[in-house]
């Protein structure tokens, strides 16, 4: 046998024949990163399920794709953002699928409608306010889909800790959108609102 | 009113119920009324942040591009440079505003050094077995991968186009770091097998401890890192265009005696980065939390998401990068057992006792210091290994002060 090629000549070598039009190259590339964006997906996503779907559609996206890689030896950066793409677009289907578990009584989640529902308005602004940083990074994080776990990853903390936090914000908000909403209703006067609001604090 | 009571943790953490939890919230909010509220309150909080989100960062793919090309511009095509650079007045923008968006920013980067670590461990062999492939299928007389190869002719081009361009095959540079690690395995003779040396990415070499194994690094600068078991290191290409005086530590616990320079040397990690000029210190690192102490010299860590607040240590203080979080004020920790899983005790114009003292607990036995020498200070990078029995430590550390070693009932002394 003869020395063992380089794998970034290897790489490169099956995309310039799968872009010439051979499609056993093409194929045999597809099979080849196959494994990669398992190991990869492994490790970031988690569960096997998803995995599945997001090694697929990867493989699909750098199918479509790769007329469009004028680099050929730039294949691991390619697949890169397309493994990227596609966890982006499974966590942002994760909240859909979540929110539609609780869905028959409201509108779409991130419907305008939602917030006039509830009779927040406004007032919505100021009670994010009063979170914490790192309780907004939580939520904020948790509304881009990620799980709580991945959360927990990221910020380097405890899944158990950025629930915790979770609660918290939670209690503050209910207790301060509680008084809104009475507000609306005409129980409490706006004067009062400052008081109302000390006192939860 | 219910027919049982539900935790209040039940409505907060209600995206995250197990099927029979959701059941019972859903029974809970059909009966009543307040929790209904209450719950459709949280809600639309929770969309509202959402709908925020969505606004400000319209396309997830090109956030992505976005931060991708923070983390290294090299990874962009030029198409996408340009959208990104478009764009990047307003994700900058609102960057700063969402802290949870700093954080997505920080695991694509996460998300990066793990691609990164799959492409290194399985592309070679998984492109070899399709070359293989190809072998079996095109060569039934049992030919040689790179004959199966060098028949497409467009192949052959590009091959030899990459050759002119400078970039060397990752086995050129392969068989220089195999060289230079096996002169360090030389040197230490219970550093044993199971390094892996990786391969070449973008100007990088890429270098992995495996389980129970150290290994000592020479860069380009005369610098050296220290790598502990598990640990993941890039360092610039023999020849690439980049700096030797750049690293990046994707994971693991590695000791950094930095030689002295004009041009700063920077250690990057996921959440920070370290700056030094001349300085021996020590780098522990995860995706979301890197920790420096510093043994010698001095050393600036600051967080990439917020490089504005700098921590800068002195010898013998620790700080750390928790996330996106600026860098916690430097305390006062024993640096020496920060580094005890390395090789070499680093000293650097440490007095006698100081250094005694911490000999002693290595050791565990008694090291008293003539009180003549007990204020003398002296350095010794690189010269005292740890697994030296302490007779031979100890005589060689006298014999840089003009001193000599004598036993004593329950240790040693060091007199004059």
């Amino acid at each position: 046998m003869s020395a063992p090629r380089s794998k970034s000549v290897l790489d490169a070598a099956f995309v310039v024949r799968a872009q010439n039009g051979d499609e056993i190259a093409r194929s045999r590339l597809l099979r080849a990163l196959e494994p990669i964006l398992r190991g990869f997906f492994i490790k970031r996503a988690g569960h096997r399920a998803e995995i599945d779907d997001l090694v697929q559609n990867t493989l699909v996206r750098v199918h479509t794709g790769l007329g469009d890689l004028n680099d050929p030896a730039r294949l691991k950066a390619f697949a890169m953002k397309a493994a990227f793409f596609e966890l982006q677009d499974l966590y942002r289907g994760r909240y859909t699928a979540r929110e539609s578990l609780f869905d028959p009584d409201l509108p779409g989640p991130a419907s305008p409608d939602t917030t006039a529902s509830t009779g927040l308005g406004l007032d919505l602004d100021r009670a994010l306010s009063e979170l914490t940083d790192h309780a907004r990074e939580i939520i904020e994080l948790r509304e881009q889909g990620y799980r709580y776990t991945e959360i927990a990853e990221t910020l380097g903390t405890t899944e158990a800790a950025v629930k915790m936090q979770v609660k918290r914000a939670f209690q503050k908000l209910r207790d301060l959108l509680a008084v809104f909403a009475v507000i609306l209703a005409g129980s409490v006067t706006l004067p009062n609102l400052g008081a109302a609001l000390t006192g939860l604090a | 009113m219910a027919s049982s009571p539900l935790s209040p943790d039940t409505l907060a953490l209600y995206d995250s119920l197990a099927p029979a939890e959701q059941a019972t919230l859903r029974a809970a909010l059909a009966e009543d009324a307040n929790l209904r509220a209450a719950f459709d309150r949280w809600r639309a909080v929770r969309a509202a942040v959402r709908a925020d989100l969505d606004a400000a960062v319209p396309d997830r793919h090109l956030f992505v591009l976005y931060a991708l090309g923070e983390d290294d511009p090299a990874l962009l095509s030029g198409d996408e440079a340009a959208r990104v650079a478009a764009a990047k007045a307003d994700l900058d923008a609102v960057v700063e505003r969402y802290p949870g968006l700093r954080a997505a920013v920080r695991r694509v980067w996460a998300d990066r050094m793990a691609f990164d670590a799959a492409w290194d461990e399985l592309a070679e062999a998984s492109f070899a077995e399709a070359a293989m492939a190809d072998v079996q299928a095109e060569t039934p007389t049992n030919s040689t991968v790179s004959t199966t190869s060098s028949s497409d002719p467009a192949v052959k081009r590009r091959a030899a186009d990459r050759g002119s361009l400078g970039r060397a095959t990752t086995l050129r540079g392969g068989a220089r770091w195999v060289w230079r690690i096996s002169a360090a395995v030389a040197v230490a003779a219970f550093v044993a097998v199971a390094i892996s040396i990786l391969v070449r990415d973008s100007g990088f070499d890429t270098i992995q401890t495996a389980s129970g194994v150290t290994q000592v690094i020479e860069l380009a600068d005369g610098s050296t890192v220290e790598l502990a078991e598990n640990t993941t290191l890039m360092v610039a290409a023999a020849d690439s265009d980049r700096s030797p005086r750049y690293v990046r530590l994707r994971a693991g616990t590695a000791l950094f005696d930095v030689r002295e320079s004009s041009e700063p040397f920077i250690v990057e990690t996921t959440p920070a980065r370290t700056t030094v000029l001349g300085t021996v210190f020590t780098v522990e690192t995860t995706d979301a939390q890197t920790e420096v102490t510093l043994l010698s010299g001095a050393v600036e860590l600051v967080s990439r998401v917020q490089p504005g607040q700098a921590v800068t240590l002195a010898p013998g203080q620790r700080s750390e990068v928790v996330g996106g979080d600026a860098p916690t004020a430097p305390e006062r920790v024993d640096a020496q057992l920060a580094a005890s899983w390395a090789r070499y005790f680093y000293f650097e114009q440490t007095p006698l006792s100081v250094a005694a003292a911490e000999l002693s607990a290595h050791y565990s036995v008694a090291i008293d210091v003539d009180e003549t020498l007990a204020a003398e200070t002296f350095t010794s990078a690189g010269s005292l290994e740890r697994a030296m029995p302490v007779e031979d430590l100890l005589d060689l550390l006298a014999r840089s002060q003009g001193a000599r070693v004598e036993a004593v009932e329950g240790g040693y002394r060091l007199v004059p």
